[in-house]
């Protein structure tokens, strides 16, 4: 079942769509840093972009040259300007200290790990806490590493995220849930006493100003999982439990990964549901329209291909680390998905060719 | 640059200023930061949230959000005068013109946000902002909230002014839709006419009387589903009020005036008409046509001073007395 994400992408992409005008430049640019772990870079269209060195006012300036359909300094309506080339995810800030992206790849993702393990203490719904990982993913694109430790802007970002996303915590409870999780016991007796507590309370108070100007006061953002439900309700698959899941497990941990500075939520709304139906071997008719033929859910096609790739990507370097360390690491909470997902599909090392076949193809 | 400052709320300080580069008047609201225990004033991210997302005529305009060292600001467009203003100062005459002309740009200014699914949560004449060149704009979006989308989500009761506040909530629902905005514009609608507060109750439990005093009560009849909500209480059970009543209570109304009054402050939500609606009206169309903004009543030229202003509240004060003691006689 897993290689017929690959050969679905073949049959599709061999055929007229293979490169179309505007979407070449994005696609080119994420597949190629996908393969060699994110260490190209396509100068070409990357210089034009460089978010962190902006005047901290300009709420309106913000601009996305990377994508080629469209126009420098104006802004459409409507449009997203938060989504960016991988190429120019990778000259962010903190590689300009001279962080290796790798590096900063995985210093994001026990970043959104911190936030993740916080907010199931908060008991927090789950679009807040995709709210908060990706203001923390943002946070990195206009700051760097060096200069803030990434649990306290991930404190910050969840602080503000359940103000944004109307899922109100105390300040104290944040602050408690926060000193138990960055002290790795749960069962901490944590109160106002305690240094550490004061410690992490300061800290998200500063923090989060700083965050909400980091992110341009840009707060509204779309739930993919509303989208993924909506696909689902539209193809009757909302109560065919184990797509379901798969669906919002795809968003949960896709949280972990950039992939939400790339695509916009209905991208990976669709790829989500892309995922689910076809890694729980679900037959589902997903015959776009005629006249839509390079689209997918709604959305360009190649972008959900690449979106999936990226994770399956991403769950496959997971299971290697998983594998090769013996000891269980944080990443053991993926597992359950993770092997759910291999044996749904049927193995592992198919998973792992699936995403370079695919590749191949639109080149 | 600023000039003076105009006011100060819970959260925070209002300067009226004028932009360097275009000399236009603009208003800085500067937020007081770290005084909360718990951070950012969840009044200011709302409005943050929400007005960078809308952009309308007849939505204030946020030109601009910066932190300084102390402070949050948000800059927004500088609006003079209030319709409240308008509604208290007694020497302005509205005629049915203006009113269907301001009640247009509000439903146009809340159309633009049921559009985007927002709800307002505080629709009063105090919110609703005049520009100089007279056009209405909508304002104060710190109870704003997103429209949740699945309706597991529970909502605050606890919101909106009394005197504008849907009966629904009145009643403690914890679901409810852009109808509680709908009503509030109804009953601005009938304040504009009146030129006094439609609904004033002194306190929530007396609000729900005086709401069905005027209205009547509601039953599962007229409202299916009402007895069953968290805040039900049995009251007094008031006749509805005949067409003929309402005639007498609202003299100058027009009959498409009164429906389209009537449709905004239905009992059930669920019938209430939504802001597309309510435009396509025919109050709307019919004669006479909407005052053009340019030409509508503006407030006084000088400020009242402070003496005149609590003076005319004084009367205001009575005046609701008054409407409230008539309405228990009849």
């Amino acid at each position: 079942m897993s290689s017929s994400i690959s050969s679905d992408s073949n049959a599709t992409t061999g055929s007229p769509v293979s490169s179309n005008g505007s979407s070449t430049t994005l696609v080119n640019d994420s597949s190629s840093a996908n393969t060699t772990s994110n260490s190209t870079h396509d100068t070409k269209d990357v210089d034009a972009l460089d978010s962190s060195k902006k005047p901290e006012r300009t709420t309106k300036e913000r601009v996305d040259s990377g994508k080629p359909n469209h126009k420098p300094e104006t802004l459409v309506p409507g449009q997203n300007v938060w989504i960016f080339s991988m190429a120019q995810v990778a000259k962010s800030p903190s590689a300009k200290d001279g962080i290796p992206t790798k590096h900063e790849f995985i210093q994001r993702a026990k970043g959104v790990n911190f936030i993740i393990v916080t907010g199931t203490q908060l008991r927090l719904p789950p679009m807040t806490i995709y709210a908060a990982a990706l203001f923390l993913h943002r946070f990195y694109l206009r700051h760097s590493l060096k200069k803030f430790h990434i649990y306290e802007v991930g404190a910050a970002c969840l602080f503000l995220a359940t103000k944004v996303e109307e899922s109100n915590r105390r300040l104290k409870d944040v602050a408690i849930a926060c000193t138990r999780v960055a002290s790795k016991d749960m069962n901490k007796v944590v109160d106002e006493q305690s240094k550490d507590y004061w410690k992490w309370r300061d800290t998200i108070i500063y923090n989060e100003e700083l965050a909400l100007e980091a992110l341009c006061f840009d707060l509204t953002l779309k739930s993919p999982y509303e989208i993924c439900t909506e696909l689902m309700i539209k193809h009757e698959m909302e109560l065919v439990e184990p797509v379901r899941k798969a669906g919002q497990h795809f968003i949960h941990d896709s949280c972990k990964t950039v992939l939400g500075l790339i695509y916009s939520a209905e991208v990976i709304a669709a790829a989500a549901f892309y995922w689910a139906v076809r890694s729980t071997g679900t037959k589902i008719d997903l015959k776009p329209k005629n006249g839509e033929e390079n689209k997918l859910l709604g959305v360009k096609k190649q972008h959900v291909y690449d979106a999936v790739n990226m994770m399956a990507d991403f769950y496959s370097t997971l299971q290697e680390t998983v594998l090769s360390s013996e000891r269980k690491n944080k990443y053991t909470r993926m597992t359950p998905s993770n092997k759910r997902k291999a044996s749904d599909s049927s193995s592992s090392t198919s998973k792992k060719n699936k995403p370079d076949e695919a590749q191949t193809v639109p080149v | 640059m600023i000039e003076k400052k105009v006011g100060e709320g819970t959260y925070a300080v209002v300067y009226v200023g004028r932009a360097k580069d275009t000399k236009r008047q603009i208003a800085i609201k500067m937020i007081k930061v770290g005084e909360f225990k718990d951070g950012l004033d969840m009044s200011a991210i709302r409005e943050i949230k929400f007005l960078q997302e809308l952009r309308h005529p007849n939505v204030i305009e946020l030109l601009d959000v910066f932190s300084s060292e102390t402070n949050l600001n948000i800059v927004l467009e500088f609006l003079p005068a209030d319709l409240e203003v308008l509604i208290k100062d007694k020497t302005i005459i509205f005629s049915p013109a203006d009113i269907k002309s301001w009640l247009l740009m509000t439903l146009r200014g809340l159309h633009h946000c049921h559009r985007n699914f927002i709800l307002h949560r505080d629709l009063k004449p105090n919110n609703l902002l005049l520009s100089p060149s007279g056009h209405l704009k909508l304002a104060d979006f710190g109870l704003a909230r997103a429209l949740p989308a699945s309706p597991r989500v529970n909502l605050t009761p606890r919101v909106v002014t009394r005197w504008y506040r849907a009966p629904e909530l009145l009643f403690e629902s914890r679901h409810y839709t852009t109808a509680v905005d709908i009503w509030s514009v109804g009953i601005i609608f009938a304040e504009l006419m009146l030129r006094t507060p439609y609904l004033p109750g002194a306190s929530d439990l007396e609000q729900i009387d005086v709401t069905f005093r005027a209205l009547g009560t509601p039953t599962e009849a007229t409202w299916p589903g009402v007895s069953s909500l968290p805040g039900y209480k049995q009251i007094q059970n008031y006749p509805t009020p005949s067409r003929q009543e309402l005639q007498n209570r609202f003299l100058a109304a027009s009959d498409n005036a009164l429906d389209l009054m009537n449709d905004m402050i239905h009992f059930d939500p669920a019938k209430r008409i939504d802001t597309t609606q309510a435009l396509l009206s025919k109050y709307f169309t019919e004669s006479p046509p909407p005052t053009r903004p340019e030409n509508l009543p503006k407030k006084a030229k000088q400020d009242p001073d402070w003496e005149e202003q609590a003076l005319k509240n004084e009367e205001r004060e009575k005046l609701i007395q008054k409407t409230r003691e008539a309405r228990m006689r009849a």
